[in-house]
């Protein structure tokens, strides 16, 4: 509302930040026209296909880590040293070596990815009560079921939360990728719009962008409360990123 | 008869960061079968330990330990194993805690959930099959934890401490049923316990273990009639004797 009557007040303002309305109408005319729907589909695609491989390994590898002492002795400090370099200076790294096409971006979210799941799965392994494991190792359980009874539902607070902190992770390798090189998806649209000086088509690209990160994490958010139902309160917080 | 667990010179020393402790030293125990036998000692004197040994979870050990005939060199699942915390799995509810044990074995759905519906009937936790451990209270879990383990009948159920946490009415409540279901299936019990009344309530015999390292430092029949009323424990003739026959060595062994 602010913003709206700012942008009446103070006309030249509105043309740096555009205004809610006009925003709005921007979104309604490309989703009519059709315009906005090759770039946003090529965004998507990136995003599930990187966002895909990078939870299954980060789950995948943080649970091996996890429970297997030796392989997280020796990968856990390349892991952290990784984790510290900025994914996003990769992302020029792998255009060289991918192309400009869907396999570049693919590459930087699955890497941005993998870590936050990666570090969050394993964080969660490392947290289990042994008490559990003691109990049900006693009570006749075999290696299989310690993982499906405890280790599993023990650690399914820390993959959903580090698999709902890789959403947002997923929108930002995937408009850092297109801003370095594509030909479309929506930060391609936004970096477009820069060129032209067009701030509204700037902001119905961010706008759109972040509607999906709403949309996905209200989605997860659903997912985490079904499989949640048994904690009192959300206690699991993220850690690194 | 022959004890069904026998401890011969058990002595377990425990590495960690390049430091040697010595948590028991020389325990020799025999457990009979069918017997309700109490540990009491001051704390950090290896009672928890000694349990965990004779469950198979701290290996290796120094000594002889004799189980049914055989020595333990794995995870004991003959044994059931009740834990001061109640440990029940807080993704599991009520009567998925119950029936785990029997899960795991292999038992079809219908026939663990009958079992199980039995035992939490005995243990009045009837109406709470589907509630989540953070919705009962402190008591109905430790009742829960109890269940879960005489679900799958283990020949001996050893008990850490299991009503420390609890408030002292409660505690009463769950030592007579515990007993009651002692007296009704004959379960040998090895229970671990600071609760010197508790201790005498409960057993047939009082272990005194020393302080760390921890050994027998002597055994006190309770020679008290049974089935006993653990609310009115204190008058009952002979206790007071015994309380403070075990007291007095028990004291020299907090004292520093």
């Amino acid at each position: 509302m602010l913003w709206e009557i700012a942008a009446w007040q103070w006309p030249s303002v509105a043309r740096l930040v555009s205004q809610p309305v006009e925003i709005a109408r921007g979104i309604v005319e490309v989703v009519a026209t059709g315009t906005i729907w090759p770039h946003f589909d090529a965004t998507l695609k990136e995003m599930a296909a990187g966002y895909v491989i990078g939870a299954i390994t980060g789950v995948t590898l943080g649970f091996l880590c996890g429970r297997i002492k030796l392989l997280g002795d020796i990968l856990n400090p390349y892991i952290t040293l990784f984790n510290g370099i900025p994914k996003v200076a990769l992302a020029p790294v792998f255009v060289i070596w991918f192309g400009i096409g869907l396999m570049s971006k693919i590459a930087i979210i699955m890497t941005m990815v993998f870590f936050v799941v990666f570090i969050n799965t394993f964080a969660g392994l490392r947290s289990v009560n042994e008490d559990y494991v003691a109990i049900i190792r006693i009570m006749g359980a075999s290696g299989w079921q310690v993982v499906r009874e405890v280790f599993l539902p023990a650690t399914l607070p820390f993959i959903i939360v580090g698999l709902r902190a890789g959403i947002p992770f997923s929108v930002i390798g995937a408009v850092v990728g297109e801003f370095i090189a594509s030909t479309k998806g929506l930060g391609f649209f936004i970096n477009y719009n820069q060129g032209t000086y067009d701030t509204n088509g700037i902001f119905v690209g961010v706008t759109i962008l972040a509607l999906l990160v709403v949309v996905l994490d209200g989605f997860l958010s659903l997912i985490e409360r079904r499989l949640l139902k048994w904690r009192p309160e959300v206690e699991a917080k993220s850690v690194g990123a | 008869m022959d004890p069904i667990i026998d401890l011969n010179h058990i002595t377990k020393i425990y590495r960690s960061k390049g430091k040697s402790v010595l948590a028991l030293k020389d325990v020799t125990l025999p457990v009979a079968k069918g017997s309700f036998t109490t540990i009491v000692g001051p704390s950090g004197c290896g009672k928890s330990t000694l349990l965990k040994i004779i469950a198979g979870i701290s290996l290796p050990y120094q000594g002889r330990l004799n189980y049914k005939g055989r020595e333990i060199t794995s995870i004991n699942t003959d044994v059931g194993f009740v834990t001061q915390d109640s440990n029940l799995f807080p993704w599991l509810t009520l009567i998925e805690n119950v029936e785990l044990a029997l899960k795991i074995r292999g038992v079809s759905k219908e026939q663990r959930a009958q079992t199980a519906q039995k035992l939490i009937d005995t243990m009045q936790l009837t109406g709470f099959e589907t509630h989540y451990p953070f919705e009962l209270s402190g008591g109905m879990q430790k009742r829960c934890s109890i269940i879960r383990t005489l679900i799958y009948d283990p020949d001996i159920i050893l008990m850490d401490e299991p009503f420390g946490p609890l408030d002292a009415q409660t505690r009463l409540v769950l030592q007579d049923e515990l007993l009651r279901i002692w007296d009704t299936n004959k379960k040998t019990i090895l229970f671990v316990t600071h609760d010197l009344t508790e201790a005498i309530a409960l057993s047939d015999k009082v272990v005194l273990f020393t302080s760390r390292p921890g050994t027998v430092k002597r055994i006190f029949d309770v020679p008290l009639p049974r089935p006993r009323n653990v609310f009115e424990i204190h008058n009952e003739k002979g206790f007071t004797d015994l309380y403070h026959e075990i007291w007095g060595h028990f004291k020299t062994e907090i004292k520093v």
